[in-house]
């Protein structure tokens, strides 16, 4: 019963808000980095278990006829080569600004940076 | 044929050129791939009928499995808008010290990246796209003085990064869905489908990422953020809010297509383009800031624009393509007026700025132009898209609205005006306008007036429209502009510049886990309503 509802659909979502949750609840902009990189991880799993089933083989190869073989979609874990791609050097880019950041307002939470910000000016 | 992947890869090519050698010749090359760009697209707008399409396959495979670019008349308003803007924009900030060659690659990288969008036909190519713009402006946000507007660049590039999840979780359910990215092949599995239940949550996906894109009501926290940081120069906010900001009501506009015969989606625009457009204007009337004035007008404009989309006629279609149009040219045209005013008077309090019609009456000229554009006047750009967006709206909306972006100009009118106080030093000095400055300027200036004068014309060449309009309705109109302005005039002057309420509305700034929890209830609230 339980098996039937661990997919790689459902972890995805569930992966997914808890990643949103953590850049809803953590005033500490590390951890929202973190949760970001969370929530991307939770799609990259979604895509590539979009069409999961045990019998198929991961990729059509050269030697195996195509008609004896299901194999599984190989566009999403293309899309996901791209996505990964992405994520990486986004997170690179804010953990940059994160470091600037920091040596500005000298505190890594969210809330103190406004009010710092407020008192700068 | 022309050939589409050239509007994409010009710009870029040339910005590389003019990062390694940044010598006269590479701006030669940046003038001459803008008027390549210019004439090309001046070719397309006058031979492409409503309803074709320019095609670009990218690969010998043809869709859904290939990859091609396409250019129809809803992309061409983009596109056009693009390249023109981008050219006037060039043409205002190359003579400037902050126009560095890594300024000039980002900028024009933009631009192509921007073009590549337009031209897109599926769906993850589009995300990938709006990570790409997200970062190049993030890194345009902070070009000038990194310090300052780290944090505006941060809170943009964080915020639009959830978006972006949002997007991309809904493209992978649409996919699994569907099996399609293509726009039209996704259009054509829908058609076909069963169960149209089984949508709602892809859409809800998609539409919290780009609503936040577009800066739709409750998710435009970060525009200001972004568009008025006060250390990045006026040119990028001008790119920022004249073109960037579309690119979420381009992709909004894809997905109405889509999903537009399906779910409720109209109504859903219509309400929130609504609550955008009042909310727009009660924040812009209660900044002092001039550059957050104009970026919460931005994201009132933006309202105005969902409203036209939103009744989905073919006039309040027309009408919300054509204020795209004309809000691209405007906007950005005040942002630059801003940008120098800011240096003039060295502040930013708009409240401390005044004297402008003695001190440079050209000046005072292009800004009236593009208020009166903004408010609406007759002969002005914002005039007859307003009338067409208003076509089946409510009249008392459309004034309350028109009245809301009266309101605000105010503020801008009384920069005109002479004030008691000012110190004499002040007003003896002179700007300092260089001549290609002034050819931008006076070239979004004379558009925006273009726009307003020429309407059929421009309506007939862009979408083979014509739109039933008589002399007297527009003595009317007159009319009505008239009294709106005097009402609002006497409403700020007596009570509204004095108003303690507006203070309140002031203090109104999300932080990232604001936002964050905004975007959560958005997507619950959209799911809600598309599963009642």
């Amino acid at each position: 019963m339980i098996d039937a509802w661990i997919t790689g659909e459902s972890v995805s979502l569930v992966l997914f808000f808890i990643g949103l949750y953590g850049t809803i609840a953590r005033r500490n902009i590390l951890k929202t980095i973190i949760s970001l990189s969370i929530m991307q991880v939770a799609i990259i799993l979604f895509f590539i278990s979009m069409n999961e089933n045990v019998d198929t083989a991961p990729i059509l190869r050269q030697g195996v006829p195509s008609a004896e073989l299901v194999y599984a979609d190989p566009v999403p874990q293309a899309l996901m080569i791209t996505a990964v791609v992405i994520g990486v050097s986004v997170t690179a880019l804010c953990l940059t600004l994160f470091i600037s950041l920091y040596h500005k307002y000298g505190t890594t939470n969210w809330k103190k940076v406004k009010s710092r910000r407020e008192n700068l000016k | 044929m022309i050939h589409l992947l050239l509007y994409i890869f010009m710009p870029i090519g040339v910005s590389f050129i003019h990062y390694f050698i940044h010598n006269k010749i590479s701006k030669l090359l940046i003038a001459l791939t803008q008027t390549m760009m210019l004439l090309s697209n001046l070719y397309t707008v006058v031979t492409l009928n409503r309803g074709d399409v320019l095609t670009n396959a990218l690969l010998n495979i043809s869709l859904p499995y290939g990859m091609a670019l396409e250019l129809d008349d809803i992309a061409l308003v983009f596109i056009t808008l693009n390249v023109v803007l981008f050219s006037a924009m060039l043409l205002f900030a190359m003579q400037k010290p902050y126009f560095k060659p890594s300024f000039g690659l980002i900028f024009l990288s933009l631009e192509g990246v921007l073009n590549a969008i337009f031209l897109s036909t599926d769906l993850f190519n589009v995300y990938v796209l709006l990570e790409i713009t997200t970062v190049l402006a993030t890194l345009l946000i902070m070009s000038q003085s990194e310090n300052k507007s780290v944090y505006h660049a941060l809170m943009y590039l964080m915020t639009n990064l959830v978006s972006m999840a949002f997007f991309l979780l809904g493209i992978g359910y649409l996919y699994k869905i569907t099996g399609f990215l293509d726009f039209k092949h996704i259009q054509l599995a829908l058609s076909s489908m069963a169960d149209i239940r089984q949508l709602n949550l892809p859409f809800a996906f998609l539409f919290t990422g780009i609503s936040l894109k577009a800066a739709i009501f409750p998710l435009f926290s970060w525009l200001p953020k972004a568009h008025a940081a006060p250390s990045a120069p006026s040119v990028v906010s001008a790119i920022l809010s004249g073109i960037m900001v579309k690119c979420g009501i381009y992709v909004l506009i894809r997905l109405q297509m889509i999903f537009g015969p399906y779910l409720p989606m109209d109504e859903l625009i219509l309400v929130l383009g609504y609550c955008t457009s009042i909310i727009g204007f009660l924040l812009a009337l209660s900044q002092t800031q001039i550059k957050l004035v104009l970026a919460y007008s931005t994201i009132s404009q933006i309202g105005l624009i969902l409203i036209g989309l939103g009744y989905h006629n073919d006039f309040s279609y027309i009408g919300s393509l054509y204020h795209i149009l004309s809000h691209g040219l405007f906007k950005p045209l005040l942002f630059l007026i801003s940008g120098l005013l800011i240096n003039y008077y060295h502040t930013h309090d708009i409240d401390n700025m005044s004297h402008l019609w003695r001190t440079s009456k050209p000046l005072s000229i292009l800004l009236l132009v593009s208020l009166f554009s903004i408010t609406g006047a007759p002969l002005f750009s914002g005039a007859m898209s307003k009338s067409m967006i208003g076509n089946t709206a409510p009249t008392w909306a459309m004034q309350f609205i028109t009245l809301g972006t009266m309101l605000y100009c105010i503020k801008f009118l009384n920069i005109l005006k002479p004030k008691k106080n000012l110190p004499s030093a002040l007003t003896e000095r002179r700007f300092d306008i260089k001549k290609t400055q002034w050819l931008s300027l006076s070239i979004l200036g004379s558009l925006s007036l273009v726009l307003g004068m020429f309407t059929p014309f421009i309506m007939t060449l862009f979408w083979n429209a014509h739109y039933p309009s008589h002399p007297a309705d527009f003595l009317f109109k007159g009319l009505n502009y008239m009294v709106l302005l005097f009402i609002s005039y006497f409403l700020y002057q007596l009570w509204l510049s004095k108003s303690k309420a507006l203070t309140v509305l002031r203090q109104i700034d999300l932080t990232f886990n604001q936002s964050s929890i905004a975007i959560m209830i958005y997507f619950a609230l959209v799911l809600a309503y598309l599963s009642k």
